[in-house]
């Protein structure tokens, strides 16, 4: 509490007795009184309760003071008697009493205010490491944290297996940075060695102060942190013990959130992500060379007239190459999906009429929506839109072969397009089993296949998911809309639409 | 091919890839259609068969070990007066159209079937072959472009375009069932402004379509290639394409 707050408390306690002495003469001058001394209890309690054991000790002395004023001869100042003393007493052992308790009270207070803040920030920060996608995110939430909590900035450096250390976080200068690093390889290789030195002091060319602290478990995480200390002069001890305190609770938190486990699981995810995707890379790229011979070679057959006058060879040298083509497309899914993760996936937005998207998606897929009616309502007079048409395209073509999948042979699969406040929606409307409420949801989950119809169902599970991608790399949106079980799905694809029609004045060619 | 007048000689294929399973079955393909094969399975092996032999069509992988698609195209282009068709990959696009603008014929996405191929053999033969003597007038199932006498009709009715639109089909018709870029026509459109936006042209295709095609939001007769350009089909690929004209 500063100085100015404090007097005030003084002034107020002192007020508290003056009002006292208002009630007390106003009762008074209504109906004589035994004795006022109980009247001057109420400053003396309430000066405790509110302000603590000093201004209740003043509103004790004050109240003995004036309540002689109500001693006969009323209202004549300090004339002690024994029954002011015997008041003033009781009035001092109250005080005390009370102010101490009072004390505790707000103290306890305080103490569960702070650890209530305390606990929401260790929550917010530990679901921020729970979200944290990667090791360096991990780090950068922390030193976010620690910057916020010590109200300085700081900087995070991490052992990288015996290459030395690197910072992972800095605000400071690239040479300070350099110079830190340095200082915080010194220290972890030695607390390593000796196991419980968990902070340093160290002093830098250009004089200035840094107080090092290990992150999490020095065994494990061969991370640490560099906090400036008060420029230009040797830390005095209770700065840095504070620093340490803080320090060593926030890494205490750190390791009973799991932090060491967290870096580990993402290391490890990272890792595998990595090894993953070269495989599926490699795996497709040595599947798609023969598949394209073998396609090639049965699509020969096909046209040899030995086998194009046999239907019965025909057939089944067509179905080879209807096959390999069905092959291929599952490869390309597993690429698409290896695209995305790994972060390549940057559409090229162009013009272009949304007819002409859909009509080459329906030329791709037209070899499985044979036996479909397919019933086109869109005309030619829709808006340009600026999208990636090859994204667009691949996100119809999953969505119409998983429609196709559904629906039985024979039924029709509607296709219509319209314009609807700056959204362009795309429908892909199918006479199939229909969703229940939670399938509509699942269905775009990664490897989700209908429970219902895992028998007629075959596929990877990949298409519905790599379309939604797709299209929301567009800005766009897709969902799932059913009447229930048996009554059909609907794919809804919404893509932005240009606000104004473009300029077609311009455009007047003659 | 047999209908060719100058068919004295079977037409020569080089085929250039590096994979052995490919260049077997474009080979057995090409043979049952008579035309005449040779193989080559690297860059340099291609440039030399290409100087030596003189080939009427050359089928180029991109994938060759030597050297990278576009540069065998370059060095093949500078000299060489062969039809060329690329093979390419999906999701390679922007690749695509910087072999189309290099002076590739056509491009065939892996995997292909040997119909499609020979289909755009075909096209490019016949266009390489028409060069000397170009048809006045182009018919295309019901359409008819009289490029000479500047007539447009479809089912003998005359189809009034704009100076513009006509110029856009009269860049299509000119290199007929080969697909033009963005770029290519937008040059050959407006060639004081080669940098005009691609909106423009397809506005302009919209116009187009809608005076020519049956169904302007399903044409038949000037088709889209997502993200390369504009395709103006032959009777061929009109056929090909399965599309019976039933708006009469």
């Amino acid at each position: 509490m500063n100085e100015a707050s404090s007097t005030l408390i003084y002034v107020k306690a002192a007020g508290l007795v003056a009002a006292a002495t208002g009630l007390a003469a106003a009762i008074v001058a209504l109906t004589p009184l035994e004795s006022v001394s109980a009247i001057y209890m109420l400053p003396v309690l309430a000066a405790a309760v509110r302000y603590g054991t000093g201004p209740a000790v003043l509103a004790a002395g004050l109240g003995t003071l004036m309540s002689t004023l109500f001693y006969p001869p009323i209202f004549s100042v300090l004339v002690v008697r024994p029954p002011q003393l015997i008041d003033l007493g009781i009035s001092l052992a109250v005080a005390l009493t009370m102010g101490r308790l009072a004390g505790r009270v707000r103290a306890d207070m305080l103490r569960a205010r702070d650890d209530e803040r305390l606990v929401r920030q260790l929550y917010g920060l530990s679901s921020d490491i729970a979200g944290a996608s990667d090791v360096e995110a991990i780090y950068g939430i922390v030193a976010a944290h620690i910057t916020d909590a010590l109200e300085r900035p700081v900087a995070l450096f991490v052992g990288s297996d015996g290459r030395g250390v690197r910072a992972v976080h800095s605000l400071f200068a690239h040479d300070v940075t350099r110079s830190l690093a340095t200082e915080v390889e010194t220290f972890t290789g030695r607390s390593v060695e000796a196991s419980g030195t968990a902070t340093d002091v160290v002093r830098l060319a250009d004089q200035s102060h840094w107080l090092l602290c290990h992150l999490g478990d020095p065994h494990h995480q061969q991370a640490a942190l560099a906090v400036p200390l008060e420029k230009n002069q040797e830390p005095t001890q209770e700065i840095t013990d504070q620093a340490r305190s803080i320090l060593a609770e926030g890494a205490k938190s750190l390791n009973r959130l799991g932090l060491s486990r967290a870096l580990e699981e993402r290391r490890l995810r990272q890792r595998t992500d990595a090894l993953r995707d070269i495989l599926m890379e490699s795996v497709s790229h040595e599947l798609r060379t023969p598949i394209a011979s073998v396609l090639g070679s049965a699509s020969v057959l096909s046209v040899a007239p030995q086998v194009a006058s046999e239907p019965g060879l025909l057939g089944l040298s067509q179905l080879i190459a209807s096959e390999a083509k069905r092959l291929d497309l599952r490869i390309q899914n597993l690429l698409d999906v290896t695209r995305i993760r790994s972060g390549a996936l940057q559409p090229r937005f162009d013009s272009i009429d949304p007819a002409d998207i859909i009509n080459a998606a329906l030329d791709s897929a037209a070899e499985r929506l044979r036996d479909r009616r397919i019933v086109r309502s869109f005309g030619g007079d829709l808006p340009l839109v600026r999208v990636d048409a090859v994204l667009v395209e691949q996100a119809l073509i999953n969505i119409l072969e998983n429609a196709a999948k559904f629906a039985t042979a024979g039924s029709s699969i509607a296709i219509s397009a319209s314009l609807d406040v700056g959204r362009l929606a795309i429908d892909i409307r199918d006479e199939g089993p229909g969703l229940d409420a939670r399938e509509a949801q699942q269905i775009f989950e990664r490897f989700y296949r209908g429970e219902r119809h895992a028998d007629i169902a075959e596929g990877s599970g990949l298409g519905l998911t790599i379309a939604k991608i797709f299209i929301e790399a567009n800005g766009g949106s897709v969902s799932a809309l059913s009447e229930g079980p048996g009554r059909g799905t609907t794919l809804r694809i919404v893509l932005p639409a240009p606000p104004s029609a473009p300029d077609y004045a311009r455009m007047d060619d003659d | 091919m047999t209908d060719s007048p100058q068919a004295t000689l079977q037409p020569l294929v080089l085929i250039v890839d590096d994979e052995p399973q490919i260049r077997r079955f474009l080979r057995a393909g090409f043979e049952m259609q008579s035309f005449r094969v040779v193989e080559a399975e690297t860059a340099r092996q291609a440039i030399d068969l290409a100087v030596m032999r003189t080939p009427d069509l050359i089928v180029l992988d991109l994938g060759l070990p030597d050297a990278d698609g576009a540069t065998v195209l370059d060095t093949l282009r500078s000299w060489s007066q062969s039809a060329i068709i690329v093979l390419s990959v999906r999701n390679a696009e922007s690749e695509k159209v910087a072999l189309l603008e290099k002076g590739a014929d056509d491009y065939i996405v892996k995997p292909f079937g040997m119909a499609e191929l020979l289909a755009r053999a075909r096209v490019v033969l016949r266009r390489i072959a028409s060069r000397a003597a170009p048809e006045p007038v182009l018919r295309i199932g019901s359409l008819s472009i009289d490029l000479v006498q500047r007539i447009v009709s479809r089912d003998g009715g005359a189809i009034t375009l704009s100076p513009k639109q006509f110029a856009l089909l009269r860049a299509l018709a000119g290199h007929h069932g080969k697909v033009l870029t963005h770029r290519q026509l937008i040059k050959e459109l407006w060639p004081q402004n080669p940098d005009e936006d691609v909106q423009y042209l397809r506005i302009l295709m919209k116009k187009l379509r809608n005076r020519i095609e049956p169904d302007p939001a399903r044409p038949i007769f000037v088709v889209t290639e997502l993200a390369i350009g504009y395709r103006l089909r032959t009777q061929e690929q009109l056929d090909a394409s399965g599309y019976a004209e039933v708006m009469r």
